[in-house]
């Protein structure tokens, strides 16, 4: 049950990541919400998980921006897997480790598409990543706390803490 | 199955199975995309997620107008009286309209004019937006239910937008004029002098800016006129606003000819609501 409700909010992450209204912009930048859902699955329910979660993250989000799914697939698969790596120690569930695993997710993920695809303007890129970081951080709040909420409902048929 | 503990050889199982996935799928992709099409797997991947991106936009908004009424209630109680009064002013012009019209229509009767009446846009809404390596690209959806077609103009009432370049139904994804891969023939409104009018370079401003490239050096462009689509494409009638120009100089290329800095007139970065035109082939 854990997984079909994950999935559901995943490709509901996806879709508002790509249909984030231009009134919740913060000075241009949108939060990433399927990187949120990716790291969220593989906090609570390890490696295997968060990069089933993050194949499909990166094929969905890749298919529907028109982006390469090369750098997509390298950044959500990673970013699940370490996610996953990091479940049961440093308080894994905690609000304040998804934040934090976010900000920096946020980066990486723009540091890996900097080797792949460098930018015109160096100055506002680096500015639109910090924005999209700080962003993608502050939302993680409720959606992690939701995967986390759900991961409690279900713990019980899928329980491997 | 992914829940229960596994071993480190499951694990890697597993990873290859995904890794090898992701390679075949990036393959595909990269070997659609040469042939500027899209790969099966992108196309199904869309069909899946434009309905539900088209609702995720649909709560999104109702979310929004919520949040602004509980905001300004008090203000919106007092337009709303006024909007009362405005429908009653409109009602009546819009009966002295009818009138009009019908006088119209007996005087082109009489006179033995036919009259057109279809309109030829299809209004449609901003359903995602994403930015891709050459700039933004906005995926619509008609509201209407009609289908799109690569190669529409899409509009808004302040100008040009840019045109669809892929079509899915009564979905569609549209190259924005700030992509750099979009090009338009234009022309000044005021002088006639025409150019090509492509993305200008990114910079620090905070609205996406036009250039006007290829113009003859002895051209009259000044700052404030207005750029109008020249009409030499078969995708973009003539004389559909594009923007006006905010700053004229010489072209870094070749001094004999001139580069003009354009403002969109359309807000490209905040599109909602556009009018999808059929081409003008």
């Amino acid at each position: 049950m854990f997984y079909a409700i994950s999935g559901l909010l995943l490709l509901l992450s996806v879709a508002t990541v790509y249909a984030w209204p231009p009134w919740l912009h913060i000075r241009g930048a949108r939060p990433e919400l399927a990187l949120v859902a990716v790291l969220s699955i593989g906090l609570m329910r390890g490696p295997t998980a968060g990069c089933v979660a993050g194949f499909f993250a990166a094929y969905l989000s890749a298919s529907i921006g028109s982006l390469p799914m090369g750098g997509q697939f390298i950044t959500l698969m990673g970013i699940g897997l370490l996610a996953g790596l990091l479940r049961g120690g440093l308080f894994s569930t905690r609000i304040t480790v998804a934040v934090v695993a976010s900000f920096v997710g946020s980066i990486a993920a723009w540091l890996i598409n900097l080797i792949l695809a460098p930018p015109a303007e160096p100055l506002s890129w680096f500015r639109l990543m910090m924005m999209t970081a700080l962003s993608t951080a502050v939302w993680s709040i409720p959606v992690f706390a939701l995967f986390r909420a759900v991961g409690r409902r279900f713990a019980t048929d899928t329980d491997d803490y | 199955m992914l829940s229960k503990p596994q071993s480190p050889q499951l694990r890697v199982k597993w990873l290859a199975v995904l890794c090898t996935l992701a390679v075949a799928l990036t393959c595909w992709q990269h070997r659609a995309h040469r042939s500027g099409q899209q790969s099966a797997p992108e196309k199904a991947a869309q069909r899946i997620m434009w309905p539900l991106q088209s609702g995720v936009t649909s709560a999104l908004g109702r979310g929004h107008d919520v949040f602004v009424s509980l905001i300004h209630a008090r203000s919106l109680a007092e337009e709303n009286r006024k909007l009362k009064e405005e429908i009653d002013r409109l009602a009546a012009e819009k009966l002295q309209l009818h009138e009009y019209y019908l006088e119209y229509k007996d005087l082109c009767e009489k006179l033995g004019f036919v009259i057109s009446g279809e309109a030829k846009g299809v209004p449609a809404r901003a359903i995602s937006r994403s930015s891709t390596p050459g700039g933004p690209k906005v995926t619509i959806e008609s509201l209407d239910g009609r289908e799109l077609e690569v190669g529409n103009m899409v509009m808004t009432q302040k100008g040009l937008v840019g045109r669809v370049v892929v079509a899915q139904k009564s979905v569609g994804e549209v190259m924005l004029l700030t992509h750099s891969d979009h090009a338009v023939a234009g022309m000044a409104q005021r002088s006639r002098d025409q150019g090509m009018i492509y993305a200008a370079s990114p910079t620090d401003a905070s609205e996406p800016l036009l250039q006007m490239e290829k113009v003859r050096g002895e051209a009259d462009l000044r700052v404030g006129d207005v750029i109008l689509t020249a009409g030499l494409s078969e995708i973009y009638p003539a004389s559909v606003r594009i923007g006006t120009v905010i700053r004229v100089q010489t072209a870094p290329a070749s001094s004999r000819t001139l580069r003009a800095i354009i403002k969109p007139a359309a807000n490209l970065t905040s599109i909602t609501y556009v009018l999808v035109v059929r081409s003008a082939k």
